[in-house]
């Protein structure tokens, strides 16, 4: 009788306990010998002597799905990176620059003609009446307005610079026609 | 699932018979055995290659066979032994049906008995009874002091007793 850590003897088995028990151990055995167990095991399917190859260790099952993911994550990334910065160095289809907005605005072309054909001698630029006449000309005739509504020529816009187009705009209802023509373009510019 | 090389397949095969007395002794009856005892083997040619020392192959494979069989148990607990799940065929056996049936009956108390242990006394338990292994081979498989495992199994022998005894006034 052997004894435990804790100073006390160690039980013995009860007989009877210990006979069930090896009567039971000896059946099992006369069966699972009989049952040619290799034999089963083979015929699993799984397990052959001949392909011998080894399953995988701990350390590639685990780090080599990780490797893997970081290295597709960081693909992806740089891929999406790649992309957004060529897209956003790409130049805009039909820039459209503040200026040239402007001149395509029917009031300055009016404004322009105006000013060449009846005020070509004043130097002093008053927005007042840049304003006025601009008004003035957009109203005096809409065959007038339908002509000016084509691309303006180079001679004609380039009169007014641009900050002085702005201060026409600041005092002019124009601005909101302005403003409304460059809500779609100013991510282009 | 494939095996490991053929000098380690035939040495892990020479231990199934140890392997298939502990899987007997967690299971209900010899063919759940012969089953548990097929899954340990197939973990374990799964699993060759993590053995880093090969000198403890058979406490390495004892082990596994013990983690297989207490996955089983597990599954298994909720429901109850009955003499059928315990004996399923008892048209073969020679014996007179009275032995027959008093025989059978007590492994049904026994089977019973031991599946009520708590885990860490079942395991002992068997391994000690069903596997035959020593102390010390215990305490290798298990992981724990020779003391620890002994009072382990005291207390799983006072258990059994105590509840082979009860089973048998209750029939009385």
């Amino acid at each position: 009788m052997n004894e435990n850590d804790t100073g006390k003897p160690l039980l013995d088995m009860p007989e009877k306990v210990r006979l069930i028990i090896q009567r039971e151990t000896e059946d099992g055995l006369r069966r699972f010998r009989a049952g040619n167990f290799d034999s089963r095991l083979q015929a699993v399917g799984r397990i052959r002597p001949e392909e011998t190859k080894f399953a995988p260790s701990p350390f590639s099952r685990v780090w080599i799905p990780i490797f893997g993911l970081a290295v597709g994550a960081i693909v992806i990334i740089s891929a999406v990176l790649w992309v957004s910065r060529a897209k956003s160095q790409l130049p805009a289809a039909n820039p459209v620059t503040i200026d040239a907005a402007l001149d395509a605005l029917p009031g300055f072309r009016t404004l322009s003609l105006f000013h060449q054909t009846e005020t070509a001698e004043n130097e002093d630029f008053s927005p007042a009446a840049a304003m006025s006449a601009a008004v003035t000309s957009a109203t005096r005739s809409a065959a007038a307005w339908k002509e000016t509504s084509a691309p303006p020529s180079g001679n004609l816009v380039p009169r007014y610079s641009l900050e002085q187009k702005m201060k026409i705009l600041f005092g002019d209802k124009t601005i909101e026609q302005a403003l409304s023509l460059f809500k779609e373009k100013f991510k282009e510019v | 699932m494939t095996a490991p090389d053929d000098g380690r397949f035939h040495e892990l095969i020479g231990y199934k018979e140890d392997v298939f007395r502990i899987c007997l002794g967690f299971s209900r009856n010899i063919a759940d055995a012969e089953d548990l005892c097929q899954d340990a083997f197939l973990k374990a040619f799964a699993r060759a290659r993590d053995l880093r020392q090969p000198g403890s192959l058979r406490i390495w494979l004892l082990r596994i066979a013990r983690t297989t069989c207490l996955d089983h148990s597990r599954r298994m607990r909720r429901n109850p032994i009955d003499l059928a799940d315990v004996v399923p065929d008892t048209a073969a056996d020679p014996r007179s049906p009275e032995i027959v049936s008093e025989v059978n009956e007590s492994l049904r108390r026994l089977k019973a008995a031991v599946q009520s242990l708590p885990k860490k006394q079942r395991e002992v338990f068997v391994l000690r009874e069903y596997g035959g292994l020593s102390y010390e081979d215990l305490a290798r498989v298990l992981k724990l002091r020779p003391g620890t495992v002994m009072s382990r199994l005291n207390r799983a022998r006072r258990a059994i007793t105590a509840a082979m005894k009860e089973e048998g006034h209750e029939r009385k």
